[in-house]
């Protein structure tokens, strides 16, 4: 119990280094990261508590029964609570958070049969192990047969088992203390392993009760309200799903009507979050882009009033991000939209006003040699594939037939855009899903902007002239 | 510690031998439900999968989740109702045994 206490408790330097890194952003990749601050103060708070409550325990530890039993004083509460620490620890260490995310509740399997392990060994062995009065299962197991020999194989028993998982977690440890610290490898896995050895050579079961009761409470709370920040902020919920697949069968006033609710709370505002998470984002590669949630959510009516679908509600939700200053949606511009199947990114033009159209073609007339060398851009490309867009038949007015670029100038939209599986609105995935692909068309999109930013130059200086 | 005298006074008294046969018989059928709630619930995804995966009522939370849910609250159920028995019912009764072997 003790060793695998101990271990577990490595686990839960881990687990609550990893969620106050991840909290931060640090872990992305490999390798060394800049120096994550709030996570390593978190660090050395929690290290300082820990040795702290173990100079206490080891002060107080006198016999053999204060080292391995804890002197009996920890109630029932107590060590469930120090045995839950165990447990989630254990489970986000042996990976059942991956679990979760890469295959949804199918996860939930791994943690029934953990669970159902439990209450089958209290039936069965607790109680007998109680009465016995011994500490450790060696003690147990040699308590009938001889010693020497049962205590040589109970030793590589649990050895060669609390091996492999010990190693597993030093060397996680050892890398989030590399990534944390910049500590070359071999000193952070050293580092962790003194702790460990500090916990339990001096606190023994007092201490690492305790402890373990300390990271339960963190992780609990940690993580629900983990949970709940991510929820409120983004990923929509099934019901969003579920609301637009219905949408999609009941296109009808009667229908929507008395679930409007059900928009507002589960579609609507996680998209305002949503578009205000994209925002915060786009601050940083394309600042004039920022569109204020109101005026970058769509509704959901429809305008039927020139359109001979009747039908009065979008099946897709959609919000733009365009240059501000600039009438809505009609310039080049950033875009997504959701249906119950797809999510689908944009970037471009799809819509321009005659005097758009016409200052677009100017400027590829002009420069589409360098239009050219943006699209053929690899990341470009793998983010949001080839150049999309209706065509005229024959070159418009006022170009040449001969152009070298005729076929971008025959174009009457510029645009590229990239659909994803469904699965994606309701996943984590889905704002660095968007956000690399603004990202990688940011360079196309300035350039297409190009004449409506300068037209506004003249202006300005004619007023200051003024 | 106790005297193989005591040991032997234990053993002999036949509300201890009671208490043995009546505590294993009720940890055997406790166990046996968990698992036999345990394995139908693996055997079902071993097996036939679909069952767990329809959704209800046309949304997206499918069968599995309450009875992934229920596995893991009749966990809690059972330990309650080992937890209850034995404070109300075995340990008073070995208390009162330890003390008429003493």
């Amino acid at each position: 119990m003790l060793t695998l206490r101990t271990c577990s408790m490595a686990a839960g330097l881990l687990a609550l280094g990893v969620s106050a890194a991840e909290a931060a952003g640090a872990i992305e990749g490999g390798g060394k990261q800049a120096l994550n601050v709030p996570a390593i103060i978190m660090f050395f708070i929690f290290v300082a508590a820990t040795l702290g409550i173990t100079y206490w325990a080891a002060r107080r530890t006198r016999s053999a029964a204060d080292f391995y039993a804890a002197g009996g004083g920890i109630t029932g509460f107590q060590n469930g609570l120090a045995i839950a620490g165990d447990y989630m620890s254990a489970a986000s260490f042996l990976g059942i958070s991956g679990l979760v995310f890469a295959s949804g509740f199918d996860g939930l399997i791994y943690s029934v049969g953990w669970l159902v392990g439990w209450p089958v060994i209290l039936f069965l062995i607790a109680e007998r192990l109680r009465n016995l009065g011994k500490y450790t299962f060696a003690d147990v197991a040699s308590f009938r047969l001889q010693q020497t020999p049962i205590r040589v194989l109970a030793s590589v028993g649990t050895l060669s088992v609390v091996a492999f998982y010990l190693i597993a977690q030093m060397v996680g440890a050892g890398k989030l203390i590399e990534l944390l610290f910049g500590l070359p490898y071999l000193y952070a896995v050293i580092l962790v392993g003194a702790l460990m050895i500090i916990y339990v050579g001096f606190g023994g079961m007092v201490a690492t009760t305790w402890v373990q009761i300390i990271k339960a409470g963190l992780l609990l709370f940690g993580a629900t309200f983990m949970a709940l920040m991510v929820l409120a902020t983004f990923g929509f919920s099934p019901e969003a799903i579920r609301f637009l697949r219905g949408l999609e069968r009941h296109n009808k006033r009667e229908w929507f009507q008395p679930r409007k609710h059900i928009y507002e709370e589960h579609v609507r505002a996680p998209l305002e979050g949503l578009v205000n998470a994209i925002n915060s984002e786009l601050a940083e590669f394309a600042p004039r882009y920022v569109t204020p949630a109101k005026k970058a959510v769509f509704r959901i009516y429809r305008d039927t009033r020139f359109s001979k679908d009747k039908r009065p509600y979008k099946t897709h939700v959609a919000a733009t991000f365009f240059l501000q200053n600039l009438c809505k949606a009609a310039g080049p511009c950033f875009y997504f939209h959701f249906t119950a199947k797809e999510l689908l990114v944009f970037a471009g033009v799809y819509m321009p006003a005659r005097e758009e159209l016409l200052a677009i073609r100017t400027l590829l007339a002009e420069r589409h040699q360098e239009f050219r060398e943006l699209l053929r851009g690899e990341g470009l490309r793998t983010a949001m594939g080839e150049l999309q867009g209706e065509q005229l038949s024959r070159v418009p007015k006022g170009f040449r037939k001969d152009h070298p670029a005729e076929d971008l100038i025959r174009r009457r939209q510029w645009f590229l855009e990239s659909t994803l599986d469904g699965r994606a609105v309701t996943s984590r995935r889905m704002l660095p899903e968007i956000i690399s692909r603004f990202r990688a068309a940011t360079p196309m999109l300035e350039f297409l902007n190009q004449p409506f930013v300068q037209e506004r130059r003249p202006k300005k200086l004619l007023f200051m002239a003024f | 510690m106790e005297s193989s005298d005591f040991v032997e006074r234990v053993k002999r008294d036949p509300q201890f031998q009671e208490l043995v046969s009546r505590r294993s018989r009720f940890a055997w059928i406790l166990s046996g439900t968990m698992l036999v709630i345990y394995f139908g619930f693996i055997f079902i995804i071993a097996f036939t999968p679909k069952v767990l995966g329809t959704p209800i009522g046309g949304g997206v939370t499918t069968v599995g989740i309450p009875v992934g849910l229920f596995v893991i609250v009749s966990a809690f159920v059972l330990t309650g109702i080992y937890v209850r028995r034995a404070n109300s019912d075995f340990d008073p009764v070995t208390r009162q045994i330890i003390e008429r072997a003493k």
